[in-house]
């Protein structure tokens, strides 16, 4: 665990000093273009750019070949079952985000679907839940920080995570020490259990990801600046769901208040 | 001091008859969403039985791309994705890019439709916003959890057109603009050099279709 901590505080003093390089910016004289600079809020691209250049090799030569090689050993099925196992494992943090959003009805579905899927569902290996109605949601730390008002802050691209922004990587540090698993036992077995789900979590994901990561790469002419869209586009989506989600907490035989408006982004 | 607030009082004065008629326009844009529901609806059934018809792909291609260009507004998706670029290039440039961008659109359709092999949608509701009518659908996958597809619609020449599809709550046509600004902005504000890049990117995708 203190291993863990460690791991975080080198990964964060390391985008901190180096790799320093600014982008510039255009004089006043061109406003479009100073326009456009603010809205790609990317002060840091050069060393953004670099640090994709790094992830994208660490990608091809590590964690893409191991994702294809889990792919081609694992069959889907297998692969969607480990993906709720894990997303179960994950649900407390998600309850938790929920709870600190003041969204009521979302914690409930969190727990909802803890408990029925950590039991119906075998451990978390079937998501019952789903079917039941009530479908996973995202929440995490740098959503709760964006309900509570912090801005976004520049676009980071962090070695190893990927894209980000100050909000969201201080909300990832705070999702692994908020997680409870990270806190629940001691010992080499437990260390080992912790580095195992992390990594099992890595691949799963890569290998779930390797179609659409691929199809950007194809497409894209810029895939930095691409992905760089993407993500922020996928953040601000996933934060305006948290401020539209306006069920009320009332029991279904009770008369209900109005609902959301048609037409709003479905939850 | 005085002037200038008599010069505001005139101008919302003058704006007044402008927002009531735009109220006008609003109301009569309640056809306008009915119709923007019913073009998605057609329009996502032929492009299912064209992705799911057991059709050559060569066949495939020709039927999509007539159906990107009779229900999308290309050119000004084209324009919208070049955004302030657009007046920096030449003419022959411009020329160059329409080109490039109609024959580009219609093989990235093309090469997404095998992800949606299978696929089901379901056309949810339809309400006007900001940036056009917005129908929502829901697409299935096999095997995949549903996907919020947002297609966002806008009268053009008096048709209504797809100007946008929104996946997730991200634009196709937005992610497009910062990818192409990407490459100009990496080349000193140029344009030749996207035009470039775009034209290297067709010709890879004609010989993955011809090989």
């Amino acid at each position: 665990m203190k291993s863990r901590i460690w791991a975080a505080a080198t990964l964060a003093a390391f985008v901190l000093t180096g790799l320093a390089g600014c982008a510039t910016k255009p004089p006043a004289s061109d406003p479009e273009a100073l326009a456009a600079y603010k809205q790609n809020d990317d002060p840091l691209e050069p060393m953004n750019r670099k640090l994709y250049a790094f992830n994208n090799a660490l990608d091809t030569y590590a964690m893409k070949p191991v994702a294809q090689g889990y792919k081609a050993v694992v069959p889907r099925p297998v692969r969607n079952h480990v993906g709720d196992f894990l997303s179960n494992l994950h649900t407390p943090v998600v309850f938790i985000n929920d709870i600190l959003e003041a969204k009521s009805r979302r914690a409930g579905d969190s727990l909802v679907r803890f408990v029925v899927n950590s039991t119906v569902g075998l451990g978390g290996i079937f998501d019952v839940a789903t079917g039941l109605g009530y479908p996973s949601h995202e929440a995490d730390f740098g959503i709760t920080l964006a309900i509570w008002g912090v801005g976004t802050g520049p676009f980071l691209y962090l070695p190893v995570l990927g894209p980000s922004d100050p909000r969201d990587a201080a909300g990832f540090g705070v999702g692994i020490v908020s997680d409870p698993f990270f806190w629940v036992g001691e010992g080499a077995a437990v260390t080992a259990l912790g580095y195992s789900r992390t990594a099992v979590t890595i691949v799963n994901t890569r290998a779930d990801l390797l179609k659409p990561i691929d199809e950007v790469k194809r497409m894209a002419l810029d895939p930095y600046a691409t992905f760089r869209s993407l993500y922020r586009q996928h953040r601000e989506a996933a934060i305006q769901a948290v401020r539209d989600d306006h069920r009320a907490t009332v029991p279904d035989w009770f008369p209900q208040p109005k609902q959301a408006p048609a037409g709003a982004l479905a939850p | 001091m005085l002037m200038r607030r008599r010069s505001v009082m005139t101008a919302l004065a003058a704006a007044l008859p402008i927002a009531g008629s735009l109220g006008l326009v609003t109301t009569a844009h309640a056809d306008d969403v009915s119709t923007a529901r019913s073009l998605i609806q057609s329009t996502g059934a032929k492009l299912l039985s064209v992705i799911n018809s057991s059709a050559k792909d060569s066949a495939k291609q020709e039927q999509l791309r007539q159906l990107v260009y009779g229900s999308v507004d290309v050119d000004g998706v084209a324009r919208f994705v070049l955004g302030r670029y657009w007046r920096v290039a030449t003419p022959a440039q411009q020329a160059d890019y329409m080109e490039t961008f109609r024959q580009l659109l219609v093989y990235a359709v093309t090469a997404q439709a095998s992800t949606f092999q299978g696929a089901s949608m379901k056309v949810g509701q339809a309400a006007e916003r900001d940036m056009g009518i917005v129908v929502d659908t829901a697409v299935t996958v096999p095997g995949k959890p549903e996907t919020t597809v947002q297609w966002v619609v806008a009268t053009i020449g008096g048709q209504p057109k797809i100007i946008d599809i929104i996946a997730e709550g991200t634009s196709l046509r937005i992610t497009e603009r910062n990818d192409y600004a990407g490459v100009i902005s990496q080349h000193g504000g140029q344009v030749q050099p996207l035009l470039d890049a775009m034209h290297h990117q067709l010709a890879r995708f004609k010989a993955n279709a011809t090989g």
